[in-house]
């Protein structure tokens, strides 16, 4: 900063002695011209005068003070030129000022001023000047005293009152007092603002410096905030502009960002600046020329030009300044990102992007524009700062292997892993030896072990170790193989290199998690022995932490493994509720424990607690099938009914519960799979149930009664079923209720043709359960509906989402049908094409689905007019899929008719032959069409000789 | 409909008496008179005695295409409630409106500016009912104002109206058109602020109609789209015009509203600090200090307490 600001920031100070010091001094105009000068010595009094006066007038100052000072020398003791040296003395004082000898001339100002009789408009010259020849003579105390009176005397010419106003403010700077200046400039300003604001606007600029200089940034931003609306009137703004920058940057170093902000935004961009200061830089020039045509107006001439020098030269200066707009934002970012403000740091320095020439500021703003937009989780802001950034400055991009490092890692937060891997290999290939070279590799690695490829990630994890032994992430790398080989199941590799990572590293990063999975490792090799004993050391080590609930439930099943029954259990009991998975985890296994141990009873009881102390688990439907269970070891079926039913009678109509969908579908359990009469009760109970809750207004009971009547229904009577689920519509809140029923009763709906009812279910059950499992099912609902409206484009998208939520479903080939053909029928072949390819290869997939496709390619290729392909496919559909006999008919006679088109008429002869030839295919119309077709190719083709002619033959 | 035009038309003008018009030909001259009749093709006008004189009138006539433009004097008492028009009430406006609408093609016409008013008036008191109406003015105004900068007032308000009526997709396409179209900074915050508030208005549609958006990997990009999209449009005066103290204050408080309503308490509180520190003498920092002290950062928010 003091670099941009430095220079400036003496102006004033230069300025104030340039402006009376060393600039041409008032009221001279250009002297006259060197010629050789007259021989003074010859010359008598009056001639002297004379001369002088002429010379005066003429502004040669050298020749009037030359010839005057010579007369009062010679002849002024003489009693008769006493007037005439009165008179003329101050023009001698005058010439001295224009000549710059100060020292001088302060003795004829003094002597001048003490006549009582000199002209007025001189006396107010020669006071002026006299603070001049103080001031340069460094008797700064008697000429801001001299300044001072000059200020307090409103008789004085105004124009220059305002200059030594400014000159005792500047004097005060000048000794070491620049807050009594600010104070005293602050306190007169009010008194002549409206007369002369172009001298106010001088004061505001002398006033802020002055602040500054007194460390007083307070009162300085409070200059900056009440002038700052008088900008676009100052005549040097380029002045106070850069005094707020440097404002500005003070406030960012003592971390007040908020002062900082208020300077920096107050801040215009250079090229307003500079177009500003040079239209002001005109206008002084217009005036100067306008009033060097009116006479008695040297001495504003002079004022303005010495201002006009003054703008001029901080113009100069400020264009010699580089990068000052992306110095100014970057400033401004950096006071945002100090309040934390990432997205609006991030977007002022996206806007410097746009607008600014990129320079090194640029550059590192792009680096910080890019965690700014990490910082708010930005991910795609952050990626195409990074893209842009490449852009801009590529390989000749300082942070380049920074900026590609955090677009992967932008990538992999935003989900976008194979973009992400692609990215940190980007990283890798053009910055090998660069230290993120190693993170990206590691971080490939991880990737890899995300996705379940541990081999690649074992790879990418001894790539760190090789390519950059010296980087800090070859520790990670080598815990991480570890994991590696503990996640692919090679526990005996995982327990032994983790075994020597802990060796390897003085202290190990990840000891804790080391020890651990060594443990667990132990467990899965069956050393249960030494399993306990590293469990129980890990979790003497580590008391509270919550790898204990996990180690607690692995030493309960290495006991139990070992027989170890009473330390097992105790084991177990030791996993804390709050680990709610390994807690439930424990809960189940000890049951489990008693089951195998036939102590049913201790079973029975050990769940019928864990159903009445969490009854809100996921698990309690398990645990009472579990408790059913151990009644029917006992032929208690009614007792096992019974836990069923007063769990369903106490959650049943909760519909927070959402475990009793669960609950109910599990009913046939207890009613005798496969048995007529217990179905048969458990319908009539489900009945009852239901009428019984929908009297009591208890709606999600009654529609889950219904549902589970309809499961039992469907197993006998799909139909009955589907009617079932008709009659519960009316309770249906998609809002509040399981997806499981709310999409079997839109589907039900669906498929009786009321579409509007299914349309708005399937819409709301996916609008309030976004995640629900059978999602799939949704949007093939709304794919069909949408079909059905014939809004295609709709049904696209809604096919194309089902697509995307199954990856095995056995109706997606019938899906992949219906969208190929919506693209058909929108003429886009290709895609219907694509679509079916694909279904082709899609794991899952019905024969008949695949024999259907296939005639669909063919007929696809016949659609485009080429044959050739099309018989392919129509051949495949009746070599591999000849038990589908309609389908067999279509596609022999479609490739009997192509071949004709291609003109290969024995070949379509032979095709049409195996049709009629296939006694399954006879009733088909193909197969007639073709009996029509042989025996015209027949009359056409010569009769080729059988075998056995051609035996003869020879 | 063209003489009712005309009476109307002369009932107005004669109603004025007392004001000095004044004609200014396109020879550059200028005429002060009072305009008693004006139609397309003919000016009508009395050439008024000076003060002192014996009085009288003298009638004359010039045809239109002979004028630059009239300036028409303020009517009695008009100056003050011209200069205070946007805090009138649509019922003050709607007279004026009348009065002068016959003049909205005519240069110097101050017929654009009270319809401007008038329209603004309107979906202020009434944005529900009167969006319709207002609408129908701003785009009378865009058809025929003479002036571009009442044209481009007007097409602001034809954003805001299509917005109380619900029209997000129109105002949003006009917006990002007039947006692209201008470098004045003051349109361009003012059209940036309308599609920060269309927005704001979309993502309140988008989370009703999916308020599981969260967990909805469809909508969610969207949601987050139009979220981010809007923070950054209200920020933007504050960041880049920060000197128009008003409109960046309001840009904030745009921003921290969207944030409360994100649920995004901190970063809400953050903007109402911000709000109160950079622009402490703007309309919004009194609001923005109430709204800090009813929404308690939730870390430091009291907590019931404990047995």
């Amino acid at each position: 900063m003091s670099g941009v600001t430095k220079p400036l920031l003496l102006l004033w100070l230069l300025a104030g002695v340039s402006l009376l010091a060393q600039d041409d001094p008032a009221p001279v105009a250009d002297p006259a011209p060197a010629a050789a000068g007259p021989d003074l010595e010859a010359e008598g009094p009056a001639q002297l005068l004379e001369r002088g006066r002429a010379a005066f007038a003429a502004n040669d100052f050298a020749v009037a003070e030359e010839a005057l000072g010579k007369f009062i020398a010679d002849y002024g003791a003489a009693e008769e030129a006493k007037e005439a040296v009165r008179i003329h003395r101050p023009l001698v004082a005058i010439c001295k000022v224009g000549l710059k000898k100060f020292d001088e001339a302060l003795t004829w100002i003094d002597e001048s001023l003490t006549d009582p009789k000199i002209d007025p408009a001189i006396a107010d010259e020669l006071r002026f000047w006299r603070g001049i020849c103080l001031m340069t003579a460094g008797e700064l105390v008697p000429a801001q005293r001299a300044f001072g009176e000059y200020w307090a005397n409103e008789s004085h010419n105004a124009f220059k009152r305002y200059e030594a106003l400014l000159l005792f403010a500047t004097l005060y700077i000048q000794q070491d007092f620049p807050a009594e200046s600010a104070d005293f400039l602050e306190a007169e300003l009010p008194k002549y603002r409206e007369v002369a604001p172009e001298a106010a606007s001088r004061a505001v600029v002398l006033e802020l410096y002055a602040r500054l200089q007194a460390e007083q940034p307070d009162k300085a931003l409070a200059v900056l905030r009440r002038e700052h609306g008088n900008m676009d009137r100052m005549t040097q703004v380029i002045s106070f502009q850069t005094l707020a920058l440097q404002l500005g940057a003070t406030f960012l170093e003592k971390e007040q960002y908020y002062e900082a902000i208020t300077c920096l935004q107050r801040i215009w961009p250079s090229a307003r600046l500079l177009d500003y200061q040079n239209a002001k830089i005109k206008e002084i020039g217009d005036r100067i020329a306008v009033l060097e045509q009116r006479p008695n107006t040297q001495g504003t001439v002079f004022q303005l030009k010495a201002i006009l020098k003054r703008v001029e030269r901080e113009l100069a200066n400020f264009k010699s300044v580089e990068n000052f707009d992306s110095a100014l934002r970057l400033r401004l970012a950096m006071a945002y990102q100090g309040l934390e403000r990432y997205t609006e740091a991030a977007l002022i320095m996206e806007e410097m992007l746009v607008t600014m020439p990129p320079d090194p500021i640029v550059e590192k703003a792009t680096l910080s524009q890019i965690q700014c937009w990490m910082e708010v989780r930005r991910w795609p802001m952050a990626v195409k700062a990074a893209d842009r950034y490449e852009e801009i400055f590529g390989a000749e991009g300082p942070s380049l292997a920074t900026v590609l490092f955090l677009k992967a890692e932008a990538l992999r937060e935003d989900q976008q892993l194979n973009a992400a891997q692609l990215a940190y290999g980007d990283l890798v290939d053009r910055f090998p030896a660069d230290p993120f070279a190693a993170k990206a590799i590691f971080m490939q690695g991880f990737l890899y072990m995300q996705q379940d490829d541990n081999d690649g990630a074992l790879y990418q994890f001894d790539q760190v170790k090789r390519l950059h032994p010296d980087s800090e992430m070859v520790e990670d790398a080598d815990y991480w193989t570890g994991m590696a080989y503990s996640f692919s199941g090679l526990y005996a590799e995982a327990r032994d290199h983790l075994a020597g990572y802990l060796k390897r590293h003085d202290p190990p990063k990840y000891r804790k998690e080391a020890t651990f999975r060594i443990a667990v490792c132990t467990f899965s090799l069956a050393e249960y022995d030494e399993a306990i004993r590293l469990l129980e050391a890990f979790n003497a080590a580590y008391p509270g932490d919550p790898f204990t609930d996990e180690a607690h439930l692995l030493i309960g099943d290495a006991c139990l493994g070992d027989g170890r029954i009473e330390e097992g259990f105790a084991a177990y009991e030791k996993v804390r509720p709050e680990a709610v998975r390994f807690f439930e985890d424990a809960w189940f296994k000890k049951g489990n424990a008693y089951k195998l141990l036939e102590e049913i009873p201790k079973m029975r009881a050990h769940f019928e607690s864990f159903v009445a102390t969490y009854p809100a688990s996921a698990r309690l439907p398990e645990a009472v099938y579990w408790i059913g269970w151990t009644h029917t070891q006992e032929d208690e079926l009614e007792k096992a009914r019974t836990i069923y039913w007063d769990t369903i009678a106490k959650f049943g109509d909760d519909p927070d519960m959402s475990t009793m969908t669960d609950l109910f579908a599990g009913l046939s359990k207890v009613y005798l799979p496969g048995s007529p009469d217990g179905r048969e009760e458990l319908l009539t109970q489900l009945q009852i149930l239901k009428g019984r809750a929908a009297s009591e207004k208890k709606l999600t009971l009654a529609l889950r009664a219904g549902w589970a009547k309809s499961l039992v229904q469907e197993e006998t009577a799909i139909r009955t079923g589907r009617t079932e689920l008709l009659d519960i519509v009316k309770w249906v809140d998609p809002k509040i209720h399981d997806p499981v029923i709310t999409i079997a009763v839109a589907e039900a709906m669906l498929e009786s043709g009321n579409l509007l009812t299914a349309k708005e279910l399937f819409t709301n059950i996916r609008k309030w359960h976004p995640r629900a499992p059978g999602r799939d099912r949704l949007y093939l609902g709304l794919g069909d509906i949408a079909a059905a409206e014939g809004d295609t484009q709709k049904a696209i998208e809604f096919y194309t989402r089902f697509e995307r939520e199954t990856a095995a479903s056995v109706q997606l080939g019938e899906v992949r049908l219906k969208l190929a053909g919506l693209y058909e029928a929108d003429g886009k072949a290709r895609e219907a094409r694509e679509t079916l390819e694909s279904t082709l290869e899609t794991a899952g997939v019905t024969a008949a689905t695949k024999a259907e496709v296939l005639l669909r390619l063919g007929q696809s290729h016949v659609a485009g007019d080429d044959h050739a392909k099309a018989i392919v496919y129509f051949e495949r559909l009746y070599v591999a899929y000849g038990k589908f006999a309609e389908l067999n008919a279509k596609a022999y006679w479609a490739r009997g008719q192509s071949l004709e088109k291609l003109q290969l008429d024995r070949e379509a002869l032979e095709t049409y032959e195996e049709l009629a030839s296939r006694e399954d295919l006879k009733k088909f119309d193909e197969t007639a069409k073709a009996a029509d077709r042989i025996a015209a190719l027949r009359r056409t083709l010569p009769v080729e000789p059988q075998p056995e002619q051609k035996e003869a033959a020879l | 409909m063209k003489v009712a035009l005309f009476l109307a038309l002369v009932a107005a003008m004669t109603t004025a008496l007392p004001a000095q018009d004044v004609i200014y030909l396109k020879t550059g001259e200028s005429l002060a008179c009072r305009v008693d009749d004006l139609t397309d093709n003919i000016v009508n006008f009395s050439l008024l005695s000076n003060a002192g004189t014996a009085g009288g009138t003298a009638r004359r006539t010039v045809p239109a295409e002979l004028v630059d433009y009239i300036e028409f004097d303020f009517r009695e008492g008009e100056a003050a409630f011209f200069e205070r028009r946007h805090e009138a009430t649509s019922e003050q406006l709607k007279g004026w409106w009348d009065f002068f609408f016959p003049h909205l093609h005519r240069a110097r016409s101050r017929a654009a500016a009270y319809g401007i008013a008038f329209a603004g008036a309107l979906l202020r008191e009434a944005p529900d009912t009167a969006a319709t109406r207002a609408l129908s003015i701003f785009d009378r105004i865009i058809e025929r104002a003479w002036s571009a900068d009442d044209v481009a007032l007007a097409k602001q308000g034809r954003l805001r109206a299509l917005m109380a009526l619900g029209d997000l997709e129109t105002a949003t396409v006009e917006a990002r058109l007039l947006a692209s179209q201008t470098e004045d900074p003051g349109l361009l915050i003012e059209v940036n602020y309308l599609l920060a508030m269309a927005d704001f208005q979309k993502l309140k549609d988008l989370q009703e109609e999916h308020p599981r958006w969260v967990e909805d990997d469809e909508v969610r990009p969207e949601r987050n789209e139009i979220y981010h999209r809007a923070v950054d449009q209200f920020l933007w005066p504050h960041l880049f015009h920060a000197t128009r103290e008003e409109v960046a204050a309001r840009g904030l408080a745009g921003a921290a509203g969207l944030y409360l309503f994100a649920g995004e308490i901190e970063a809400a509180r953050a903007r109402w600090g911000d709000l109160i520190q950079l622009y402490p003498g703007t309309t919004f920092a009194t609001e923005a200090k109430t709204l800090l002290e009813t929404h308690p950062s939730p870390t430091t928010a009291p907590t019931e307490p404990q047995p």
